[in-house]
């Protein structure tokens, strides 16, 4: 499986609040009737990364620092269409705090609240160009604004 | 088949305590996005490692008609990236029930070496659909 | 705001931010050697703090990384002069007489305690 959880931003305030859209289908390769919650967290903390580096011009690689909690009360079905919706609620130069929630046509099928780190340039890989242009064609086909990349 | 995060199970104590295996490849296809030039584990899938291990540890014991499911997780926490060429075991030990809810605690490692903690909960999930 | 208050809500902070009981978290409690604090932590207890106190923390103004990183402050594993002396200019509200006595560098960790943080707030939240 690859593993881009997102499909569209609907719409990026930088450096606050993300929404975007995730679609659930049997042309992916989970078994069972229901979708993986664990990926329905997935799909928000992409969301939350996409977030938190849009408050710095997607200057830095971010990674996932910590999840403080998440909660699944309901699952999500082949046919479905999750809206993730992320706030950023702190921000610093060392990473972004984040609070998401997840629903299937209004009903809840995650909500987490969790920490986005910026990796330090020490551990980041070394730029690539290849990578770069991969990146920018990624974020143009998921709708994400650029500005510059 | 697709989509198993366990490929191995070490111990199983049913309703107890549970280790398990995943083993990581290069050729595994979501490393080519997370990260292009970086190949890491993603944490999500360390927790639906540890959901597919829960799962064995509770059919153990319960019979095999129960569907758990992920109910919640608290403090996941990461020490180390876990990259291809490594074999993650996945320990899980029973932490308390409430409500439905069965908590574990578990523990990822490569070696010895933490990789990730936390504490995560299953429910019974009957398929009247939600 | 009085000392009690203030240890009363560092200690939620810490405890929530490390997941522990809050009785486990006292005032001579090293976050690292004690509580088992990891790096990840560092941030989520300064987001918890400001988050509380209405503070705001500049970045490596409570935990500076500096100390492990620069060559001059670090010789041997012992914190040079040079190093003692920064310390001392960055963490004001640390007591240092301790580790002035064995400046080994893998203590410094160690001055990161509860205290230390209540004793952080009291500066910040006085020179509001």
């Amino acid at each position: 499986m690859r593993y881009v959880l997102i499909d569209r931003f609907l719409e990026l305030e930088r450096g606050e609040r993300a929404r975007a859209v995730k679609c659930v289908t049997r042309g992916e390769p989970f078994v069972g009737d229901a979708y993986p919650s664990a990926l329905v967290l997935e799909a928000l903390l992409q969301t939350g990364g996409v977030l938190a580096r849009s408050g710095s011009g997607f200057k830095s690689m971010s990674v996932l620092g910590k999840v403080e909690r998440a909660t699944f009360p309901a699952e999500a079905h082949p046919g479905d269409k999750i809206e993730l919706d992320v706030r950023a609620t702190m921000s610093r130069p060392e990473g972004t705090l984040c609070e998401g929630v997840a629903t299937v046509e209004g009903k809840i099928v995650g909500e987490a609240e969790f920490l986005i780190v910026f990796l330090p340039a020490e551990l980041a890989p070394p730029p690539d160009p290849d990578v770069a242009e991969h990146r920018r064609n990624l974020m143009q086909a998921l709708a994400i604004p650029l500005e510059e990349v | 088949m697709a989509y198993v995060f366990v490929d191995k199970i070490l111990e199983c104590e049913p309703g107890r305590r549970v280790v398990a295996v995943k083993a990581l490849a290069f050729n595994e296809e979501f490393f080519r996005d997370h990260f292009p030039g970086m190949p890491v584990l993603p944490g999500a899938m360390v927790l639906e490692g540890f959901v597919q291990a829960a799962r064995h540890c509770l059919a153990a014991c319960e019979g095999a008609h129960d569907r758990w499911v992920l109910h919640a997780v608290e403090n996941m926490r990461f020490n180390r990236f876990a990259t291809p060429g490594e074999v993650v075991h996945l320990e899980a030990d029973l932490d308390g029930e409430e409500e439905g809810a069965v908590w574990f605690k578990g523990r990822a490692k490569v070696e010895g070496r933490g990789v990730c903690r936390l504490r995560f909960a299953v429910r019974k999930q009957d398929d009247g659909r939600d | 705001m009085d000392d009690q208050e203030i240890f009363t809500k560092v200690q939620k902070c810490v405890a929530d931010a490390l997941g522990r009981d809050e009785d486990e978290v006292q005032m001579d409690k090293a976050l690292q050697r004690d509580l088992e604090a990891e790096s990840i932590d560092y941030l989520d207890i300064t987001f918890q703090l400001e988050k509380v106190f209405g503070i705001t923390i500049e970045k490596d103004e409570l935990f500076p990384q500096k100390i492990f990183q620069d060559e001059a402050f670090v010789r041997d594993g012992v914190v040079t002069e040079q190093g003692l002396n920064f310390l001392k200019e960055k963490l004001p509200f640390a007591d240092l007489a301790d580790f002035h006595e064995d400046p080994k560098v893998t203590r410094v960790p160690d001055l990161f305690t509860v205290g230390l943080l209540c004793n952080y707030v009291k500066m910040k939240l006085s020179s509001a």
